[in-house]
């Protein structure tokens, strides 16, 4: 008798243990274990929430490749970069990548009709919003900054660019970029889901489709303030808002998004734009160019690269794709919410 | 004759039972707890289970850069970066909540097993 109460006994601990194990062992198998990391990359904060075997170095490979691209293809300021060498030289032969990011970048150029302009760099650099000096060009300083900005007069045959006296910021696209070299590393990993966040650039990923909740800023809020949410698949998000950099300048408020055509900050009645699409690049340069185009233009846009948005207005208006607005749901009824199609 | 089963010996197999998956839950549970991870330059220096905190306090992750910690909620107190945008971002509390001072590579970010989104646009 005493041996079968041991025997009983032992065997409800070891149904417990199982148990116990095997919650580990699914939650294991499943990678429902989340890596999570932030660091610094490109002047900005990048999130990494990872999901999988080995997510830790995954993370590394990405942030290594990232960082790479960074400091010997993109970046204006580095002189290890090919697009520093391309600015100081006026003309240079270029690793296929960069050619790739920069014809499709022009792409945007062109569709926008000058609204996205890679060779705004010699105004920003001036404005310098969000920096330690910012200033407001005056007539002949405004004049001479225009000049040199033209995204025309860039030239690509084969892998050579020419770009006479512009100077090419991919500052622009520089977080999209980061988010594609991302994508292309996740895909080749064992991860099963990931989220990563350069800046307002964020890739969606996941090797079996699931959907994202993704939260929407308030753009009047503080940082964290959230005033709807949206379902989306795999993919890429960007925003562009008046918010993210400021400096004010002679009790003036002025935003980072300079104008092209103008030389200033751009005057709209758009607080925010989001781009949901299926490259980083784009995302990137296509939520930049229809806060400076506005809302009307900024759907035409959109609707060549089958990109879908959210524009949020000065008024509290929000502009979103129909198709994304069956998977919305608004937390903030402050707010108006007005379909496009 | 005796039962090989006897009452007593189900009793105690299922508090077993019950006292293993009670630990598995409290395990759970306690990684939901809002913990604050403060990054300097990618480098995590400290990490903050926020509903633990017993007593408020003050932290300087980098020189000049001041954290304020209280039970629940955790912010950016004062920096001597220009913008301030640091400090304007407020108390932190629920998941996903992240504050940065860019110009000095500092990221207070909160997270917790529940939360509204996976993500949110910048």
């Amino acid at each position: 008798m005493k041996g079968n109460k041991k025997i009983i006994s032992a065997l409800a601990i070891a149904l417990a243990v199982l148990l116990f194990i095997s919650f580990i062992v699914y939650d294991y198998f499943n990678g429902k274990n989340t890596f999570e990391k932030k660091s610094f990359v490109m002047a900005t904060v990048a999130t990494y929430k990872l999901q999988g075997f080995n997510s830790e170095e995954v993370y590394k490979q990405i942030s290594d490749t990232v960082n790479d691209a960074e400091n010997k293809l993109i970046s204006k300021y580095k002189p290890t970069s090919e697009i520093f060498a391309l600015n100081k030289n006026g003309s240079v032969i270029l690793d296929e990548k960069v050619v790739d990011w920069l014809k499709t970048a022009l792409d945007v150029c062109n569709k926008s009709q000058g609204a996205f302009d890679i060779t705004v760099g010699s105004l920003t650099d001036f404005w310098n919003i969000g920096g330690e000096n910012p200033q407001i060009p005056n007539n002949t300083q405004l004049k001479e900054l225009l000049s040199k900005t033209d995204y025309r007069k860039i030239k690509i045959n084969a892998n050579k660019a020419s770009v006479g006296n512009m100077k090419i910021d991919l500052g622009a696209v520089g977080k999209g970029i980061a988010c594609d070299i991302a994508k292309n590393c996740l895909d080749n990993s064992s991860q099963k889901k990931a989220i990563i966040a350069y800046g307002g650039s964020v890739l969606l990923w996941s090797k079996n489709n699931s959907k994202f909740k993704v939260g929407v800023r308030d753009p009047f809020g503080s940082v964290n303030d959230c005033f709807g949410v949206v379902y989306l698949p795999c993919g890429f998000v960007s925003t562009s808002g008046d918010y993210e950099r400021v400096s004010v300048i002679n009790g003036k408020k002025y935003h980072h998004i300079i104008n092209p055509k103008t030389g200033f900050p751009t005057e709209n009645n758009l607080k925010s734009v989001t781009v949901f699409c299926d490259s980083g690049l784009l995302s990137d340069a296509l939520s930049t160019a229809c806060f400076v185009l506005g809302k009307d233009d900024g759907i035409k846009l959109l609707k060549k690269y089958n990109a879908k948005g959210i524009f949020i207005t000065n008024k509290k208006e929000v502009y979103i794709d129909g198709e994304l607005m069956k998977d919305f749901k608004i937390t903030d009824s402050d707010n108006k919410v007005i379909p496009y199609e | 004759m005796n039962k090989l089963i006897k009452k007593w010996d189900i009793i105690s197999a299922v508090v077993i039972i019950v006292v293993c998956l009670l630990i598995l839950y409290i395990g759970k549970a306690k990684t939901e707890n809002p913990t604050a991870k403060i990054y300097v330059d990618s480098k995590c220096v400290y990490t903050i289970v926020l509903n633990d905190v017993k007593k408020n306090y003050q932290l300087e992750p980098i020189k000049n850069v001041f954290v304020e910690v209280k039970k629940g909620k955790i912010r950016f107190i004062n920096s001597d970066c220009k913008d301030k945008l640091c400090v304007k971002s407020g108390w932190l509390s629920k998941n996903n909540d992240t504050a940065a001072c860019l110009p000095k590579k500092v990221v207070i970010s909160v997270s917790s097993g529940s939360s509204d989104f996976d993500v949110m646009t910048y």
